[in-house]
C-alpha cells in the first residue's frame, strides 16, 4: 500500500541577515518521513529542532530547498500556484495558538461557511447544514456557531480551528503543537477529540514537546534534533527501547508525576546548539553521555537497527543492551 | 502542615484574600488563602488559568502593575513581620532580599539593558550592604552556582545574549544574591525546553536542599510538583481547595478537582490510545457570588448541600495536616469500597 | 500560560459621567456644522452672491440679522453656503486620502518584499512634504478653485493613512488564521477584502477623525491666502481676509466667519480625540493635545480578563 504522504531528502534553509552578511540556518537537513493513511505520526523535539518547520515545509508554506514532498501520489515540493492548491487540498493545519489561529471578525458559522465554501460548496443551505454537522463533530454545541472567537475558551477556539480544517475534507491534519497553550484538564478534551478523529481514519502528523501527550495519540514517533532525525519508531518501542542517546534523555527528563518515589532530576548538560553552527559529526555528540572519538570525526546516519526501528547512532546497538528503559 | 521537618514556619499566611477594583466593584480573584511554609520545604501551589496562584504570590510582595488597583487583606507573617501591613519603603527591604522571585519568562523579567552581572551585583550590593568589587565577585560566584559556564565572562553579558536557560539560572542567580530566606517561583520552566526545564529544576532543588531556602512554586505541571514539592495546595476559583504533602495529594487526592485534575494527565508509561479523564463544564466567573461550593457545578460527587452551603477546609484525620473543602470526601469514601 | 491578566486598560472609569458632558459641547458644535453644511444653503435666506451696494456695512439688526459685508450681501447667507463649501472640500480630501492611503497602504502590506519597500519609501517622500508648501505651489501653479484646492491638499494628505494600513495589513497577513485561509484554498481577493481590509479601515476611520478638523483649518487658511477657494463662492477662510480692512469700522464681519472657524475646528479636534482615544486600540492621545491637557483623556484602570470557560459536552 503507497502511503499517503512521502517524505524524501527535504531540506528547509532560512536566511538571516544578523550583524554582517547573511547567514544561512539549515532547519531541515534531510529529513525523510512516511504517513500511512488512517495512522498517526508524532514528531517530537525541542527549539531548533526543526519541527515546525518541517511541518510547514510539507504544506508549502515554505519553500523547501531540495528533496521530494510525495502526498497522495503527487510531488508537490516543485507546484505552485493553482496546482498546489489542488494538490495540497487534502492537507490541512491546526495551529498552536488558539488565540490567533481563529479570526477575530467574524462569527464561528461564518468561519465554517467560508471555509466549506472554498471547497466548492455553492448552495447556501447545504454549507450550514455542513457547519452544523462539523460542530458536532467536534464536541461543541450549536450555539457556538453564533459567537465569534473573542466569546470562547482556549479549548473551545482549538475544537473550531479542527473543524474548520475537517471542512476540507482532509486526509491528513497536521497538528502543530495542538495542545501546549492550553490548560491542562483542557488538553485532555483535544486529545480524546484527536484520538477520535484517528478512529475514523484520519491520518495525523502531530508535533509536540510534550512526550506524553505524542505517547497517547501516535502510532510512530520521530525524534528531530537540529533539523535531523535521529531516531524513528514504534510508539511503544520507542519509549520502552530508545535507541538513540537524545531520545533517552528526552525520556528522561520528563518529570513523572507519580507520588511515593524519589526523582532523580540528573539531567544532560549543555545546551542546544546554535542551529547556524551545529557541531561537527554527530550533532548531539557535545551533549551526549555516551560519545567517543568516532562521534567527533563521522556523522551518524539514520539506520535501521532493527526492523522498523532507525535510529542515526554509531552505537546504537550497545545502547540497547544498557539497563532498559531510562526511567 | 505536618510538624515533620522544617521547624517553625517562616512564612503564616492567614486569611489571604485580593480584590480587583474595577467599574463593576470589586473581583475578588484569591480569597481565605492559608498556609504555611517552613525552611527547607517546598510548598507548590497548583492550579490553572484564572486559578489566582500567581495573584496570590504577586500579593506578597505587592508586585502589581503600576496604576493598577488591587484590595488586599489578611495576614502574611515573614518571621513575625506582617508583609501586608507594611509600608511601600519598609517592603522594598524585603523583596529581592530576605523573599525573592523568580519569574516565568526571563526574557521579559530581566532588564535589557543591563548586564547579568550588575542586575546580581545590585541585588547583592543593596541587601548584603556590599561594596562594588565584593558584589561583582559574589555576582561571579552566584552564576558559578547556578552553573553558568564561564562566569567571569558572562557576567558581562547581556540578557539577550543568553539562551532561554541561561537566562533562567541568571535570573535564579539574582534572587540567590540577597540570601533569602523565601524563593517564590512562578512557573520558572515552563518557557524552557524539556532537557534545559530539568536542567533548571535539578538546580532549584539542590540549591533549595543546599541553602535550606523555603520555596514557594506555583505550578500547573503534576510532574514538576512530583519532582520538586514536599507540600502541596490546590487553588480553584482563588480559593484553597486542598492541602497536604505531595505524597498525600498526589497518591490519594481527595478533592474532586484534583482527582480530575489528576485524571486529565497523560502519563508516559500510559499505553496508546488512552482516553483521559476532562472535566465538563466551566470554571466559575469572578463575579459569581456564589453561596455554595465553586466546583459543584463540574462535580461527579456532588450532593445537594454543596450548592447550598460553601464547604470548608476540613482536615481528613487528626494526625496529618491534611485538609480538602468537601462535604463528600470521597478518598474517604472509596477508601472503604477499594 | 496566563493567569488572570491584570492589564492597563482602557476601561471607563466613573469619570465616564463627566466625559460626556463635556463632550456634549464639541459634539453639538460638531453636529451642528454638519447639519448645517447638509442643509445651510436650503436655510440661507438670501442669495450669498446678491451684492447690494446701498446696504453696505450694516451691522447686524433688522434686515441682515448678521449684518452685511462690504458689497452688501447678507453675512448669514455667506457663513451658512460656507459651512456647506468647507464640508465639500473636508470631505473631496478625507475620501481621496482615505483612498489612495489604503489602496497604497493594503498593497505594500500584503505584496511585502520589494514593492513594500518602493512603495513605502514613495510614501516616506510624501509624508516629508510640508502640506502648506505643497498646496500653495501647486495652487500657484494650477489656480484657485475647489477642485485645485482638493487636490493641492489630498497630494500630501495620504501618507499617514498608507502607513496605517499598511501596519495594520503586514501584522495581520502574517497571523495563523490568515496562514489557515490560505491554506482552505480560500481566494486572495477574498483575503485582502474581507480579512485584511476592514481591520485597516478601523483605525484609519480613527485617525481621519483626528484629522477632519486639520483639514477644515487648512482649507480655511489657504483660502484665506487667497489661493483656495476663489470669490465669489464663500467660504469663511476667504471671508475673514476680505474682512481685514474692516476690522476697526465692522468688526462683526471679522470675528464671525473667524469665531466659526475656531469653534467648528476646536470642536473637530477634540472630538476626534475623544473617539480616537475610547476606540481606537494603539491609537494614542498625544500627551500635547488639547484634550490630554485638559485632563480628559480616559483613566487607565485594570481591566479583569475572564479565566477560560469550557461549554461542552462531557469527555
Amino acid at each position: 500500500m503507497t502511503p499517503l504522504l512521502q517524505v524524501e531528502d527535504l531540506v528547509v534553509r532560512h536566511s538571516t541577515r544578523r550583524g554582517r552578511g547573511t547567514h544561512g540556518v539549515t532547519a531541515v537537513d534531510g529529513v525523510g518521513l512516511t504517513i500511512d493513511a488512517g495512522t498517526v505520526l508524532g514528531i517530537v523535539g525541542e527549539s531548533g529542532s526543526g519541527k515546525t518547520t518541517l511541518a510547514r515545509a510539507i504544506l508549502r508554506m515554505i519553500d523547501p530547498a531540495a528533496g521530494r514532498i510525495v502526498f497522495d501520489g503527487r510531488d508537490i515540493a516543485r507546484l505552485s500556484g493553482a496546482a498546489l492548491r489542488r494538490a495540497r487540498r487534502g492537507m490541512q493545519m491546526v495551529f498552536q495558538d488558539p488565540y490567533s489561529s481563529l479570526s477575530p471578525r467574524q462569527t464561528v458559522g461564518a468561519m465554517l461557511e467560508e471555509a466549506i465554501a472554498a471547497v466548492g460548496v455553492t448552495d447556501r443551505a447545504d454549507r450550514r447544514q455542513q457547519a452544523k454537522r462539523l460542530i458536532e463533530r467536534v464536541g461543541l454545541r450549536q450555539h457556538v456557531l453564533g459567537r465569534t472567537a473573542h466569546d470562547l475558551s482556549g479549548g473551545q477556539r482549538q475544537r473550531v480551528a479542527i473543524a474548520r480544517a475537517l471542512s476540507a475534507r482532509p486526509r491528513l491534519l497536521i497538528c502543530d503543537e495542538p495542545v501546549s497553550a492550553l490548560d491542562v484538564s483542557v488538553r485532555a478534551q483535544i486529545v480524546n477529540l484527536l484520538l477520535d478523529l484517528r478512529d475514523d481514519h484520519l491520518a495525523i502528523l502531530v508535533i509536540a514537546h510534550d512526550l506524553a501527550i505524542v505517547r497517547l495519540l501516535a502510532d510512530r514517533v520521530a525524534v528531530m534534533y537540529l533539523g535531523r532525525l535521529v531516531e524513528v519508531a514504534d510508539t511503544q518501542e520507542l519509549f520502552e527501547r530508545p535507541l538513540h542517546p537524545y531520545t533517552r534523555a528526552l525520556i528522561a527528563a520528563v518529570p513523572d508525576p507519580s507520588p511515593f518515589v524519589e526523582h532523580d532530576l540528573t539531567a544532560i548538560e549543555g545546551e542546544i546548539p546554535d542551529p547556524a553552527h551545529p557541531p561537527s559529526g554527530c550533532r548531539f555528540r557535545t551533549r551526549c553521555a555516551f560519545r567517543r572519538q568516532r562521534c567527533a570525526e563521522d556523522d551518524p546516519s539514520l539506520r535501521s537497527i532493527d526492523g522498523q526501528h532507525l535510529s542515526a547512532c554509531h552505537f546504537a546497538e550497545e545502547i540497547s543492551s544498557h539497563v532498559g528503559s531510562p526511567r | 502542615m505536618p510538624d515533620e521537618s522544617g521547624g517553625a514556619p517562616v512564612l503564616e499566611v492567614r486569611d489571604l484574600r485580593v480584590g480587583a477594583m474595577t467599574p463593576a466593584g470589586e473581583v475578588p480573584l484569591v480569597r481565605d488563602v492559608s498556609y504555611d511554609l517552613r525552611p527547607g520545604r517546598t510548598l507548590a501551589i497548583v492550579g490553572e488559568s484564572g486559578s489566582g496562584k500567581t495573584t496570590s504570590v504577586l500579593a506578597l510582595l505587592r508586585l502589581f502593575p503600576l496604576r493598577s488597583d488591587y484590595r488586599v487583606s489578611g495576614t502574611a507573617k515573614f518571621r513575625g513581620t506582617d508583609l501586608l501591613s507594611l509600608s511601600d519603603a519598609a517592603l522594598r527591604r524585603f523583596r529581592g532580599g530576605a523573599l525573592a522571585m523568580v519569574f516565568q519568562d526571563p526574557g521579559t523579567s530581566l532588564d535589557p539593558v543591563r548586564t547579568v552581572g550588575a542586575q546580581i551585583a545590585e541585588m547583592a550590593a543593596r541587601h548584603l550592604a556590599l561594596g562594588r568589587r565584593p558584589s561583582r565577585e559574589r555576582a561571579i560566584e552566584l552564576l558559578n552556582l547556578v552553573g553558568v559556564p564561564n562566569p567571569r565572562r558572562a557576567v558581562d553579558r547581556f540578557p539577550h545574549q543568553l539562551s532561554g536557560g541561561m537566562r533562567q539560572r541568571a535570573m535564579i542567580a539574582t534572587a540567590l544574591a540577597g540570601h533569602p530566606a523565601v524563593l517564590i517561583a512562578d512557573e520558572p520552566t515552563s518557557s524552557l525546553d524539556v532537557t534545559i526545564q530539568a536542567q533548571v529544576l535539578g538546580l532549584l532543588k539542590r540549591t533549595s536542599e543546599a541553602m535550606g531556602l523555603a520555596t514557594i512554586l506555583i505550578t500547573h505541571d503534576v510532574g514538576i510538583v512530583a519532582a520538586l514539592a514536599d507540600d502541596v495546595a490546590v487553588l480553584y476559583a482563588g480559593r484553597i481547595v486542598e492541602r497536604g504533602t505531595r505524597d498525600e495529594i498526589l497518591g490519594s487526592p481527595d478533592h474532586p478537582y484534583t482527582q480530575a485534575l489528576l485524571a486529565s494527565i497523560p502519563r508516559l508509561d500510559s499505553p496508546r490510545g488512552t482516553r483521559l479523564g476532562s472535566i465538563p463544564g466551566i470554571p466559575p466567573e469572578l463575579h459569581d457570588a456564589q453561596a455554595g461550593c465553586a466546583f459543584e457545578p463540574r462535580c461527579p460527587h456532588r450532593i445537594e448541600r454543596c450548592a447550598l452551603e460553601r464547604p470548608p477546609l476540613d482536615p481528613l484525620d487528626d494526625a496529618s495536616g491534611r485538609v480538602s473543602a468537601c462535604w463528600v470526601h470521597p478518598s474517604l469514601t472509596a477508601a472503604g469500597s477499594r | 500560560m496566563s493567569e488572570v491578566r491584570m492589564t492597563l486598560g482602557d476601561v471607563a472609569p466613573p469619570r465616564d459621567r463627566r466625559w460626556r458632558t463635556y463632550m456634549l459641547l464639541p459634539g453639538l458644535i460638531v453636529a451642528s456644522f454638519l447639519l448645517v453644511g447638509v442643509l445651510g444653503p436650503a436655510l440661507a435666506p438670501r442669495d450669498p452672491i446678491e451684492t447690494d451696494l446701498a446696504a453696505v456695512l450694516h451691522p447686524p439688526g433688522s434686515g441682515h440679522i448678521l449684518g452685511t459685508d462690504h458689497l452688501g450681501r447678507d453675512e448669514l447667507s455667506r457663513l451658512l453656503h460656507a459651512a456647506r463649501t468647507s464640508l465639500e472640500a473636508t470631505a473631496a480630501v478625507a475620501v481621496i486620502a482615505l483612498t489612495i492611503g489604503l489602496g497604497v497602504g493594503v498593497a505594500a502590506g500584503w505584496a511585502g518584499g520589494r514593492i513594500d519597500e518602493v512603495l513605502m519609501r514613495a510614501t516616506d517622500l510624501f509624508l516629508s512634504l510640508p502640506v502648506l508648501v505643497v498646496a500653495l505651489a501647486l495652487l500657484g501653479i494650477l489656480g484657485g478653485g475647489f477642485w485645485n484646492l482638493v487636490l493641492a491638499l489630498s497630494v500630501s494628505w495620504w501618507p499617514p493613512y498608507a502607513r496605517l494600513a499598511r501596519g495594520v495589513v503586514t501584522v495581520e497577513r502574517r497571523q495563523p488564521y490568515v496562514e489557515a485561509l490560505d491554506l482552505l484554498g480560500v481566494r486572495r481577493s477574498r483575503i485582502l477584502r474581507a480579512h485584511l481590509l476592514p481591520p485597516a479601515l478601523g483605525p484609519s476611520l480613527v485617525l481621519l477623525s483626528t484629522d477632519a478638523g486639520n483639514i477644515i483649518l487648512m482649507v480655511a487658511t489657504l483660502s484665506f491666502l487667497g489661493l483656495g477657494i476663489t470669490p465669489p463662492t464663500p467660504e469663511w477662510g476667504q471671508m475673514l481676509v476680505e474682512a481685514r480692512p474692516y476690522l476697526q469700522t465692522a468688526t462683526y464681519l471679522v470675528v464671525i466667519p473667524g469665531l466659526c472657524i475656531t469653534l467648528v475646528v476646536l470642536a473637530a479636534n477634540l472630538l476626534g480625540e475623544h473617539l480616537a482615544a475610547r476606540l481606537g486600540p494603539g491609537v494614542e492621545l498625544p500627551r500635547t493635545s488639547l484634550a490630554a491637557r485638559l485632563g480628559w483623556g480616559p483613566a487607565r484602570g485594570p481591566t479583569i480578563e475572564q479565566p477560560e470557560s469550557e461549554d461542552t459536552r462531557a469527555g
